[in-house]
């Protein structure tokens, strides 16, 4: 039996497990049969061990070069480095399927192994819900993106993979950004479940916290990670360019971002029930939505790697997904109730109310601009590109709107906030929110609105650290060193303030957004070797241009030699220009100098002859800060889900 | 709901659309110091997908850069080089759609539907307050 036979003939089994676990379980509710259902479960389980092994065969093929299989052969060649022939498995539209695939068995298989017993009511849908969606996934694979097909004559040598994949990012980004969308599906199915029991009320919500959360920190840090990625090339419009299929890798975080907040109200007051799964059922479909675009949609992308023919089957998914979500809540809606209303616009409720609202603002109007084109195409027959300039200045206020209800909204009480509690937490931020504005409206030569996000980070920012010194200053009355009582406090109320901590984060990625939308210098220059440039403080020579030639790809790297204002050298960079022949393309990585004030970034974007070339310098204020952003996300995320060994807490 | 939260609550709104509605207005012209490159970003490369000129390294882009550099030393306004560029290669090789004709309606739609959603959640978020109060 050949590799590929074997993985194939795996995915069939995991296609056969499926249908019976959906299968089993809704006969076994039917019949309550609770042999069956457990047998159900099995099945799911077993989905795991199947795909686990139909993965690791076209991993092992591509491993050992096996081009037999026309995926490999596409994706890979024999002068690839051999560090991504581990990772081209999801290089392209099949293989990324399989990779899809596997996530969503393991999500699944952690899902129902975590699952608390108050769900067990529950679990036969979810475990219906969960092969379903991994059905959908393995039967394209089976009948129409088979990565196990095979050529009759093998071929000598691969295709290689695409240019612009051979970057470190290529371990981190796609896998997180993939299973972040995949998952979606955990929250979706635990809240169908419960909504299929007539049960959504508090009984599993931490669950469904807990796997919200898992699920937005790693579709975050995949988002965060693809802007350090298209940072450091060029090509990819710098950190963040409203590419479409950026866009709709953001929009379903953005839902999930407003979800999570909106779950903690249900949590705590019983409220907003029927947002919150409206909420849910919009983060899936959008998710499918992006798969759409992805694998073969009507826009055009800088990231058309997994693009396929297989569009129109990925937009029936996803209008049956809606289609289905529509359905549920029309004959459940009367189910969902509420316990309480908005008392006071001054309450903590309403302040979640106002970051949901102002998230599925941002959402829709990523959204708009991103089927703008087609909308202007069908009515006034006329082709356009909403590109940057739209997103920026329709979503920087909103954004902003965001961040300033993300200061105000923690220092608000739940149900209603006294006017002597509003005044004392609120006092000093905002009057800091002011001096800082009006500060830096004299000192700063900068638009308005740069100034005004600096404040309004000043606000946020201050928010959260009177809020740290008071309440650890309390604990130090009792008798504690204050860093000790600093760490206690964030020990005993986790939640609270690995969400602070997460806010951090969020306000760091700000200043850097800042810093190189407001901030930036940038020079165009041609420079040839021994000849210098300034810039800011920077001075900075060319010293040599070396040039390789590989099987694969001619490789032209220029070193520069950088010395600060009073000539002492600071470093030496490297910055490449690799053209790749049989792709006839060229990836560019920038030279990168960077510290907490500073990048400075040199792009070599053309190499005219031996000694001469095109360089595009700039220097990036601040946007370390941006990247320092994801480790502390990372950790406010796993402060808030650590979880606490007595339930009572 | 006191007259004096009730009064702070609607200036508190009624600044926050004020100040909404005057950034809108000034990020978009948020100056980049450098002429050249703001319009590079304002215009599309006619042969790659979904980049800028500024950002690509098409030789067909190349080409271009040259020419706005060619233009701005002749003395031409900005939008007369976008202008230029239209003409030979249509609206979508300009980065976003122009504030006229049907196009306005890709910054209007979501302007509108933000403020009227925000307007109409404010009322009936009140019309509740108001209810559980009688």
């Amino acid at each position: 039996m050949t590799i590929s036979s074997l993985g194939f003939t795996l995915l069939i089994l995991t296609m056969n497990l499926c249908v019976y676990s959906i299968l089993g379980s809704l006969i076994g509710i039917k019949i309550s049969s609770k042999a069956l259902l457990k047998s159900a479960k099995n099945a799911s389980y077993c989905n795991l061990i199947t795909l686990v092994f139909s993965a690791s065969c076209l991993v092992y093929a591509f491993v050992t070069r096996d081009f037999s299989i026309k995926y490999v052969f596409n994706h890979s060649s024999l002068s690839m480095d051999p560090i991504y022939t581990w990772v081209a498995m999801y290089a392209g539209n099949e293989g990324s399927l399989l990779y899809i695939a596997l996530v969503i068995s393991i999500s699944s298989f952690l899902t129902l192994f975590f699952i608390p017993s108050e769900l067990n009511e529950a679990e036969p849908y979810i475990i219906s819900i969960l092969s379903g969606f991994l059905l959908f996934f393995v039967t394209v694979m089976i009948f129409l993106a088979n990565p196990f097909d095979t050529f009759q004559n093998i071929p000598k040598d691969g295709r290689g993979i695409n240019p612009l994949l051979a970057h470190p990012g290529m371990f981190s980004h796609p896998p997180l950004l993939m299973a972040g969308l995949a998952t979606i599906v955990v929250p979706f199915s635990l809240i169908l479940g419960m909504i299929f029991t007539g049960k959504f009320r508090n009984d599993g919500l931490d669950y469904i916290r807990t796997t919200s959360l898992l699920v937005w920190s790693i579709l975050g840090i995949g988002l965060l990670l693809g802007s350090w990625w298209a940072y450091t090339i060029l090509g990819w419009g710098g950190y963040w360019a409203w590419d479409p299929i950026e866009n709709v890798g953001l929009m379903p975080w953005l839902i999930m971002t407003a979800f999570i907040h909106s779950i903690i109200v249900q949590r705590r007051r019983g409220m907003f029930r029927v947002w919150n799964v409206i909420l849910i059922f919009l983060a899936f479909v959008l998710a499918q939505f992006g798969m759409f675009i992805n694998r073969g949609g009507p826009v055009v992308s800088v990231h058309s790697f997994a693009a396929s023919t297989l569009g129109y089957i990925f937009l029936g998914f996803m209008l049956f997904s809606a289609l289905f979500c529509l359905v549920i809540f029309i004959l459940n809606n009367h189910k969902i109730k509420s316990d309480n209303n908005v008392k006071s616009f001054l309450s903590r409720e309403s302040a979640f109310l106002m970051n949901n609202f102002f998230l599925v603002a941002i959402t829709f109007v990523t959204l708009w601009g991103l089927i703008f084109p087609l909308i202007s195409e069908l009515f006034a027959n006329e082709t356009v590109t909403v590109g940057a300039p739209y997103y920026n200045s329709v979503n920087g206020p909103v954004l902003l709107a965001l961040l300033f209800v993300m200061g105000i909204g923690p220092n608000l009480s739940w149900r209603n906030t006294s006017k002597e509690n509003l005044i004392s937490n609120l006092l000093i931020p905002i009057s800091l929110l002011f001096v800082s504005f009006i500060l830096l409206l004299f000192f700063s030569a900068r638009p308005i609105i740069s100034s005004l996000s600096i404040s309004v980070i000043v606000l946020v920012l201050s928010t959260i650290l009177i809020e740290w010194i008071r309440s650890s200053y309390k604990l130090t009355k009792a008798g504690t060193p204050w860093h000790i009582s600093f760490i206690k406090l964030i020990i005993n109320n986790r939640k609270k303030y690995g969400g602070y901590i997460v806010h951090i984060s969020i306000l760091l990625v700000a200043i850097g957004v800042i810093g190189i939308n407001f901030y930036q210098i940038k020079v165009d220059k041609v420079l040839s070797v021994g000849e210098k440039i300034e810039i800011g403080n920077y001075k900075i020579e060319l010293i040599e241009i070396n040039e390789n030639e590989y099987n694969d790809r001619r490789e032209k790297i220029a070193t520069f030699l950088i010395k600060d204002n009073r000539n002492k050298v600071i470093t030496t960079m490297n910055g490449n220009n690799t053209f790749y022949p049989s792709f006839n393309m060229a990836s560019i990585r920038a030279a990168i100098n960077s510290n907490p004030i500073e990048d400075l970034y040199i792009i070599p974007s053309d190499f005219i002859n031996e000694s001469k070339m095109k360089l595009i310098v700039s220097i990036n204020p601040l946007v370390w800060w941006m990247w320092v952003g994801g480790p502390v996300f990372v950790l406010g995320t796993l402060i808030s889900l650590w979880p606490y060994k007595n339930r009572n807490d | 709901m006191s007259k004096l939260k009730s009064d702070l609550l609607k200036i508190l709104i009624l600044s926050s659309i004020f100040l909404i509605v005057i950034i809108s207005c000034i990020s978009n012209n948020i100056d980049n110091n450098n002429r050249e490159y703001n319009l590079y970003s304002q215009i599309m490369c006619p042969v790659c997908d979904g980049q800028t000129i500024a950002e690509s390294q098409a030789s067909i882009s190349n080409d271009m850069k040259k020419m706005i550099t060619t233009q701005i030393s002749e003395g031409k306004t900005d939008d007369q080089i976008l202008y230029y560029f239209k003409e030979r290669y249509g609206q979508e090789i300009i980065s976003s759609p122009s504030y006229s004709g049907f196009n306005i309606t890709v910054w209007i739609v979501p302007i509108l539907i933000i403020i009227g959603s925000l307007l109409l959640l404010i009322y009936s978020l009140r019309k509740n307050m108001n209810k559980a109060k009688s």
